[in-house]
């Protein structure tokens, strides 16, 4: 049967949004609409084979001119790491007229991702050429990935990346994340790629080293917003826009305050140390667990995992610090001293290459160190899971990646979180509206799909905070629980509802008072 | 005062004077605005507060931080 594109490009000229949808229950909807049933029924009846559908679809889409609104929809996006920056290129694929905002000035970070088939099937989805460039900085997990318990190795080989289908996407976090991860690849390259094609877009508008400020809402309920220079200087107002997506990670307690959205610890604390090594791995994934004694006579897993992308020279490596472990140079120097601090970042580095050395399974005393940051040194930081309560506030709020609640790092599912389940909940609302659905309801249909999510990436990977518990299921059975009831406002505290259920199955609790970790 | 504990003050210390250097003035009240601070910040300042923040709690480091600056005067 033949395809008709024109009749395609009028439907995509009154629904832009599915220019970076290829769902065909959306596609009838709209066609219905446009086309009446009848034409609806002809249109879909002759796109049946996907092959066909996806011919025909960019054709209609390189044929259709990007319709010139007299009012176009306004966006205004906040945070411009991938997750952002493809919110950006969903939005401004639909026709919005988008201020896009970050705080930094460039993309420096040497985190390496690990990421699954259904990133390069998103960015196909949203633009082919996205998705032939990052197979170009992306880098296939040639050599399997290892694991090590104990003195006990396991290995994986991972298959091949394939080019972007776009009919792939995965619906949901948690059919994403039943992939395994496929291939490694630097933030920093990543976030450039996308970052030089938002450029390329006519209705982006990019401002880096800038912050938004939220007013209160209005009578309706809408945000309205305003940017000022990260160094201080005079405020320039974004006005009232239709859709603000908030996509600044998870430390942005600022934004959160004035959205009135709650964030909660919903694991345990630990100490990591996050930096690269000079040494290329050869396209590598390891993890390397060993349990170890603590002062107090208990036993603690001790994790340390590195990354090494096949196009990088460098292997990333997190590893985890002793609970005892306080980094102290001793009393030689005074600790308000520069001494006693470089003393400190020595001991600090030690560990970090000492543990590296274990999953690098190599010598690398002399190797060249560099921390999360072009230009830094190896970090402390904080691993904690979290969750907020909401995923959207007001009439006009959304918020996605990070800033939703974040999960343990093992599971790879952070980047994927943010940049295909979020923006496949992101598609959905924006063709909702397109759709004339009523506003509230879309919003929160995707304020519960976005919490659904991350809480797909957390339940996956909070085992690694209760080795005690033999059953990751029932760690991760009752994590759920714990956080949904404390969303629907049933428990106040998500972790400690979280231990109380892990208890009948070996979890010992501190006595009352004792802080689990600081 | 036992090792560790002497070792645990010394740790604040170091954190507590990173950050008055750093910033001269007294952290927000809350512990997460406080972290987001620290991307900003040269590795071993950076280090020094989150090795001090690990080992005691966060009013004892605003604490300590006050006393810091108190001195720095
Ligand atoms: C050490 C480490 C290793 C990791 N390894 C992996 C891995 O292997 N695989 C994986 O999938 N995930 C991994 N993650 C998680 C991953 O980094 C995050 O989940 C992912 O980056 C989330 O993206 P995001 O867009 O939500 O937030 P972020 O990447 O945090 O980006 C937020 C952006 O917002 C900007 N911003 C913040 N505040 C403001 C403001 N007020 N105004 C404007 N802009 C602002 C920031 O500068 C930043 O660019 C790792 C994380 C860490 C820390």
């Amino acid at each position: 049967m033949k395809v008709d594109t024109r009749a395609l490009q009028q439907v995509y000229a009154q629904f832009p949004s599915l220019k970076v949808n290829t769902d065909k229950g959306a596609l009838e909807a709209a066609a219905t609409k446009v086309l009446g049933a009848s034409g609806a029924r002809e249109l879909m009846a002759s796109l049946q084979q996907n092959d066909v559908y996806l011919a025909a679809r960019s054709e209609a889409i390189s044929q259709s001119p990007d319709v010139q609104q007299q009012q176009p929809k306004r966006a205004v996006v906040s945070g411009l790491s991938a997750g952002g920056m493809l919110a950006a290129a969903v939005l401004a694929k639909a026709g919005y007229q988008v201020d896009a905002v970050e705080l930094r000035d460039g993309y420096t970070r040497n985190i390496q991702f690990s990421t699954r088939q259904a990133m390069i099937d998103e960015l196909a989805s949203i633009e082919p050429a996205l998705a032939e460039k990052f197979l170009d900085v992306a880098a296939h997990i040639v050599r399997g990935s290892h694991s090590t318990l104990n003195g006990e190795k396991k290995f994986t080989e991972r298959a091949a990346p394939k080019a972007g289908d776009p009919m792939g996407v995965p619906q949901s976090g948690e059919e994403m994340l039943n992939e395994a991860p496929i291939t490694l690849v630097e933030c920093k390259m990543f976030e450039r790629v996308v970052f030089d094609w938002l450029k390329q877009q006519p209705n982006v508008t990019l401002h880096t080293n800038h912050q938004i400020v939220m007013s209160q809402p209005d009578e309706l309920g809408r945000y309205s917003v305003s940017m000022t220079p990260r160094k201080g200087g005079t405020s320039v107002s974004l006005g009232t826009p239709d859709l603000v997506v908030v996509a600044e990670g998870g430390g942005s307690a600022a934004t959160r305050k004035s959205l009135g959205i709650e964030s909660m610890a919903t694991s345990p604390a630990s100490r990591m140390v996050a930096g690269t090594i000079e040494r290329p791995s050869g396209g590598r994934v390891a993890s390397h667990y060993v349990d170890q004694k603590k002062a107090d006579g208990g036993t603690e897993r001790i994790l340390a995992m590195a990354l090494g992308s096949a196009k990088a020279d460098k292997t990333w490596a997190i590893v985890e610090v002793p609970t005892d472990e306080l980094f102290d140079p001793g009393p030689n120097l005074d600790p308000t001293s520069k001494e006693y601090r470089d003393a400190q970042q020595s001991l600090i580095e030690k560990h970090f290459r000492s543990e590296a050395a274990l999953v690098i399974e190599g010598d690398i005393s002399e190797a060249k160190l560099e921390g999360p940051f072009e230009g830094s040194r190896p970090t402390l930081f904080t691993l904690q899971q979290k969750m907020s309560n909401k995923a959207t506030a007001g009439a006009n709020v959304l918020t996605l990646g990070d800033f939703v609640g974040t999960g343990h790092f093992i599971v790879g599912g952070g980047v994927a979180t943010a940049t295909v389940s979020h923006i496949e909940r992101l598609k959905d609302l924006v063709f909702d509206l397109e759709l004339g659905l009523d506003k509230a309801a879309s919003l929160a249909k995707y304020g519960q799909g976005a919490i659904a999510d991350t809480l797909a990436w957390g339940r996956r990977g909070v085992y690694e905070f209760y080795p005690e518990v033999k059953d990751r299921n029932v760690v991760s059975e009752a994590y759920v629980k714990a956080v949904t009831e404390w969303v629907s406002g049933k428990n106040k505290d998500p972790l400690a509802a979280l231990e109380k259920l892990l208890v009948p199955h070996g979890l010992s609790l501190p006595p009352i008072g004792t802080p689990k970790a600081a | 005062m036992s090792v560790d504990d002497a070792a645990k003050q010394r740790v604040l210390k170091a954190g507590a004077a990173a950050y008055a250097q750093a910033f001269g003035r007294v952290p927000p009240n809350e512990r997460e605005a406080l972290e987001h601070e620290l991307d900003e910040l040269a590795t071993e300042l950076r280090n020094a507060i989150t090795a001090a923040l690990w080992a005691h709690p966060y009013v004892t480091f605003v604490d300590a931080v006050r006393r810091a600056l108190v001195k720095a005067v």
